[in-house]
């Protein structure tokens, strides 16, 4: 082959990989943005709920489809007032954590949350109804990136009680 | 030659950047198509860039001001979320930004584009 037709092959290699790489790139940094402002990539389903004396304990199944390590390591929840999960502490360095459940990479986990339900309005409806409108607001931490985030659950659940 | 510093520029960066965010489903980082990838991809680049000068002063001198600015960007993209505060980053993110925005392109750029550029702008003479 000749050294023209060579460098016009080259072009032409090029032209289209030019054209997928700017499509990537913007895939890429929607997909990055989309993970710090919220979650991480985590796939979050509700199981179930079931009130123990007070306390209001939720099961999630979290999905972590990212190659990074993810910690749950704490949050809210909002009834009609706001309840924090309790046995949080938020970060500020990485040999000082305590998450509440870890999210390795490529795993599955099933996560109880329990939340003391402080106002008695709110135990009696969860009592009489036997549901509850929950919105919860958990607090990510990811240790490679040493950055926070949150991620947000919204549903009426049912509660065994 | 617009259209030529848009796609070097993108295939550079969008190359750090992929390795630099682990995070990613199609990540490249930590294998060896990766690496591959990481230094094939400049010096690429770099040639493709040095088949549109005559004078290799000027292709080398293109493809170091190319290669720089892919990796300014690079860095930029690394930090965008933080810049545009959509997560709350802890002062350790910037020890990984340097290193992945900005050391290791910095080393890749040095050798990989200015050898591509010189290597294509070489063949110019068998035209």
């Amino acid at each position: 082959m000749k050294i023209r037709g060579m460098k016009q092959v080259l072009h032409w290699i090029f032209l289209v990989v030019g054209v997928v790489s700017l499509i990537v790139m913007g895939i890429t940094m929607d997909t990055y943005l989309g993970y710090a402002e919220e979650g991480y990539g985590l796939d979050m389903s509700f199981d179930s709920a079931y009130l123990n004396d007070d306390w209001l304990v939720l099961k999630f199944y979290f999905e972590n489809p990212g190659s990074l390590d993810i910690e749950l390591v704490g949050g809210n929840l909002t009834l009609s007032e706001v309840y924090e999960i309790p046995e949080a502490e938020l970060p500020n360095h990485i040999a000082q954590e305590r998450p509440l459940s870890p999210l390795p990479a490529h795993e599955n986990v099933s996560v109880m949350i329990w939340i003391p339900i402080t106002n008695s309005a709110d135990l009696d409806s969860i009592r009489t109804t036997g549901q509850v409108d929950i919105d919860l607001d958990l607090l990510l931490f990811v240790p490679t990136r040493y950055m926070n985030t949150h991620i947000t659950f919204q549903a009426t659940v049912e509660v065994s009680v | 030659m617009i259209v030529k510093t848009i796609f070097s520029l993108s295939i550079i960066s969008i190359t750090f950047v992929l390795y630099g965010l682990h995070e990613m489903p199609w990540t490249i980082w930590g294998s060896a198509t990766g690496m591959f990838l990481l230094l094939l991809a400049p010096f690429f680049s770099g040639m493709i860039m040095g088949y549109s000068f005559e004078n290799p002063k000027w292709a080398l001198a293109y493809a170091i001001i190319i290669g720089f600015t892919a990796i300014g960007l690079n860095f930029l993209l690394f930090m965008l979320p933080q810049i545009m505060g959509v997560g709350d980053y802890h002062p350790g993110f910037m020890a990984d930004v340097w290193w992945y925005g900005y050391v290791l392109p910095f080393f890749i750029t040095i050798s990989c584009v200015p050898a591509g550029a010189m290597v294509a702008v070489s063949t110019n003479v068998y035209d």
